[in-house]
C-alpha cells in the first residue's frame, strides 16, 4: 500500500505536467480560459507541498535532508523571526508536536486546500471531467500494483541529526529542486520557482493575444428553450426573464467574459435550421465569426463539385489536423468552429435535399478537442439521445462520425471516408429537389 | 492483440518512468571523507545607544501605564561572526537585526562542508559595533568524523559558544 501511495503520488506529478503541456500546446489556456489556467498554478504548488510533507513524515535520512533543506529555503523568506532550520540541529530539538503538525498538514490541511483549489480550477466549466475513464483507471492501478510488488518503496536509514547523510535515493519527481538549493542558493531557487510560476500565470496575456467574438443572442429568434445553456461547456450562458415582451418566459443571455466562441450553443439552438423559410438564416444564438448562414452557404458550395452516386460531404473543425488532411486529399468538406456548432438539421438538409449521399463528421475526441464536449454532444444528437435530435427520416447508414479516440478510428480520416463511401446504401430516390 | 500489446507497453513505460526516477539516480550530498559544520544561533545584539534614566518630572508627564524608568533606543547593532578552522577563514557574516525597527534578534545559519579530521576551531562574534574586537569568542580542538554534523551554537544564558 505504501509503495502504491508513493508511485501514485509520483504519477500525479507526471500527469499534472502532461496536463499543463497539453493545454499549452493545444492553445487552450488563453482568451476567456485564463481562469482555469491561472487557478491551476496554486494547485501545482499545493501538490508539491503535499508530497514533500509526506516525505517528512517518514523521518528517515531522506526526510532529514528534506526537512533541513526545506527549512533553509523557508528561512530565505524574510517573514520568520527565528531560523526554522535551527529546529533540526539535533534530535533533542525535535518534538512530537512537529510530526503532529506535519501529519495535520499532510492529511487534513493541504488536502482541504487542494479540494477547494480543484473546485475553483473547474469552476467555470460545465460537466468537468474529474475522473479518467474506468478502463484507464483500472489499467493504471494494475500497472502500479505490479510496480509496487516488483520494486517496493522502502525507507532509507533512520534519521539522525548528529549525522549528515552522504548520499541518498532521491524522488526526483518531487525533490528535484532540493539539489538546486545547494548548487545555486535558496534565494536563487525561490527566484527561479516564483519566476517560472509567474511566467506560466501571465502566459494567457502574452502575445499573440487570442481574440474571439463571443456568441450573440438574437431575441426575435430565441424561444427560451435553454438548450444552449445545457450544452455550453463553459457555463457562459444564463437564462434571464424576458426583456422584449414576447410570450416566452425567459431568454438566453451570453456572459462575454466566459464565452470561448466554440459555437456549440448554435448547434443546440432549435432555430438554427437551414429549412427555415425566413431569410436570412439567423438562429436565436449565433457565432458572429462563423454564422449559421455562412455554414449553409459553404455546404452548398462544397457539394456543388460532387459527382456520382456516392457523394460525401464531410465536416471538420477549423484549424484541426483533420481539416488539413481533408484539404490535402481534395475532399469536399465544410469547416466549422467546433463540430458541436453544426445542428443536426444541417445534416438532414444535405441528405434530404440530395446535395450528397452521405455526411461524414471528423473531429478530435473530448480530451483532445480544442473546446470541450463538442464531439460528445454531436454524437448524442445524431444518435437521437440529445436535443436537437437528428430526424428519424435520415437513414443512419448515411451519416458517420470518426472521433479520434473512438475504437472505430484506426487510421487516416480519408481512409475512413472511403470506407464509409463503400458502405453507403443505394442512392436516394430521385425526385427530391435540390434547393439552394 | 496488437492493441493489448500496445497498452501493456504503454502502461509499462509509464510505471517504468515512475519506478526509475522515484529513486534514481542517487544524489551525492557529501564525499565519503566530508562532514558538515552547522553554525546557527539567534542573538540580540547590543542597542545602538545607552539607556537613559528619566527624571521624575519626565515620568510625571507620561501616562501612568507608560512610566518606565529607563528610555532605551530600540535599534540594535549588527552581529558580526567569523569562523576559522586552523586559522583558515571558512565563514564570515554580518547579520542585521530582524524586525521593521531593527530591534530583533540577528539570525545566523550556515552549513559548511569540510573534510573530516582534527581542527582547531575558532568562532568569534561582535555584537556591540566596536570594530574588529570580538565580544564573544571560543577556540576549541575538535575531531570531526566523516559524515558527522558538527553543531556550533551560542548559549544565551552562559554567553558562550557551544561546539558539539
Amino acid at each position: 500500500m505504501r509503495s502504491l501511495h508513493r508511485y501514485a503520488s509520483d504519477g500525479a506529478i507526471v500527469t499534472i505536467l502532461l496536463h499543463l503541456c497539453k493545454e499549452f500546446s493545444f492553445d487552450t489556456y488563453r482568451g476567456n480560459r485564463w481562469f482555469s489556467w491561472i487557478t491551476g498554478m496554486p494547485l501545482v504548488w499545493l501538490v508539491f507541498t503535499l508530497g514533500i510533507t509526506g516525505y517528512w513524515l517518514v523521518w528517515d535520512e531522506l526526510a532529514q535532508y528534506v526537512a533541513i533543506t526545506s527549512a533553509e529555503l523557508l528561512d530565505r523568506i524574510p517573514i520568520f523571526t527565528d531560523s526554522m532550520a535551527a529546529n533540526f540541529l539535533n534530535d533533542a530539538a525535535l518534538s512530537n508536536r512537529f510530526f503532529t503538525l506535519m501529519a495535520f498538514m499532510h492529511l487534513i490541511g493541504l488536502p482541504i486546500f487542494l479540494v477547494f483549489g480543484i473546485w475553483l480550477h473547474v469552476f467555470r466549466l460545465s460537466s468537468p471531467g474529474i475522473n479518467p475513464p474506468r478502463r484507464l483507471m483500472a489499467g493504471t492501478l494494475l500497472a502500479m500494483l505490479v510496480l509496487s510488488l516488483i520494486f517496493p518503496a522502502a525507507s532509507q536509514d533512520k534519521a539522525d541529526l548528529a549525522l549528515a547523510p552522504q548520499s541518498m535515493e532521491l524522488d526526483w519527481f518531487y525533490l528535484h529542486v532540493y539539489p538546486l538549493a545547494q548548487i545555486l542558493s535558496p534565494g536563487l531557487v525561490w527566484l527561479l520557482l516564483v519566476g517560472i510560476s509567474a511566467l506560466i500565470v501571465i502566459a494567457p496575456w502574452l502575445p499573440r493575444k487570442q481574440t474571439t467574438q463571443p456568441a450573440t443572442v438574437n431575441l426575435e429568434n430565441c424561444n427560451g428553450c435553454q438548450r444552449c445553456v445545457d450544452d455550453c461547456p463553459y457555463s457562459a450562458i444564463q437564462m434571464s426573464p424576458r426583456s422584449d415582451g414576447l410570450k416566452f418566459e425567459t431568454e438566453a443571455v451570453v456572459i462575454p467574459d466566459l464565452c470561448v466562441s466554440c459555437g456549440i450553443c448554435v448547434g443546440a439552438c432549435p432555430t438554427a435550421s437551414p429549412f427555415r423559410k425566413r431569410r436570412p438564416l439567423v438562429p436565436g444564438i449565433e457565432l458572429p465569426a462563423l454564422p449559421a448562414a455562412a455554414i449553409k452557404e459553404s455546404m452548398i458550395a462544397a457539394t456543388s463539385t460532387l459527382t456520382g452516386d456516392k457523394r460525401i460531404l464531410s465536416f471538420a473543425c477549423r484549424g484541426s489536423s483533420v481539416s488539413a488532411e481533408l484539404k490535402a486529399a481534395g475532399e469536399a468538406f465544410v469547416e466549422v468552429e467546433c463540430m458541436g456548432q453544426t445542428p443536426p438539421p444541417f445534416f438532414d438538409y444535405i441528405l434530404s435535399r440530395n446535395f450528397a449521399d452521405g455526411v461524414f463528421l471528423a473531429a478530435c475526441d473530448g480530451s483532445t478537442c480544442h473546446y470541450r464536449l463538442g464531439t460528445e454532444v454531436t454524437q448524442q444528437r445524431i444518435e437521437r439521445k440529445r436535443d436537437p435530435r437528428l430526424r428519424k427520416r435520415i437513414d443512419d447508414r448515411r451519416i458517420a462520425a470518426a472521433w479520434r479516440d473512438f475504437p472505430e478510428y484506426t487510421g487516416r480520416v480519408v481512409d475512413q471516408i472511403n470506407a464509409f463511401r463503400n458502405s453507403l446504401p443505394a442512392p436516394v430516390q430521385v425526385g427530391q429537389e435540390a434547393a439552394a | 492483440m496488437i492493441r493489448i500489446l500496445g497498452q501493456v507497453i504503454a502502461y509499462g513505460c509509464f510505471v517504468a518512468v515512475l519506478g526509475v526516477f522515484s529513486v534514481w539516480p542517487d544524489y551525492q550530498l557529501l564525499d565519503k571523507q566530508e562532514a558538515i559544520v552547522s553554525l546557527t544561533f539567534s542573538h540580540p545584539a547590543e542597542r545602538i545607544g545607552e539607556c537613559r534614566r528619566l527624571s521624575q518630572e519626565e515620568l510625571n508627564e507620561l501616562p501612568p501605564n507608560m512610566r518606565k524608568p529607563d528610555e532605551c533606543p530600540r535599534e540594535r547593532h549588527q552581529v558580526q561572526v567569523e569562523m576559522r578552522f586552523d586559522d583558515r577563514l571558512v565563514y564570515a557574516e554580518t547579520a542585521p537585526p530582524s524586525g521593521l525597527w531593527k530591534d530583533g534578534k540577528a539570525n545566523i545559519y550556515q552549513r559548511v562542508t569540510i573534510d573530516a579530521g582534527v581542527y582547531s576551531v575558532f568562532i568569534g562574534m561582535n555584537d556591540s559595533g566596536s570594530g574588529d574586537a570580538y565580544d564573544y569568542q571560543q577556540q576549541q580542538q575538535v575531531m570531526i568524523a566523516p559524515g558527522q554534523n558538527l553543531v556550533i551554537t551560542f548559549d544565551e544564558l552562559q554567553k558562550t559558544f557551544v561546539i558539539e
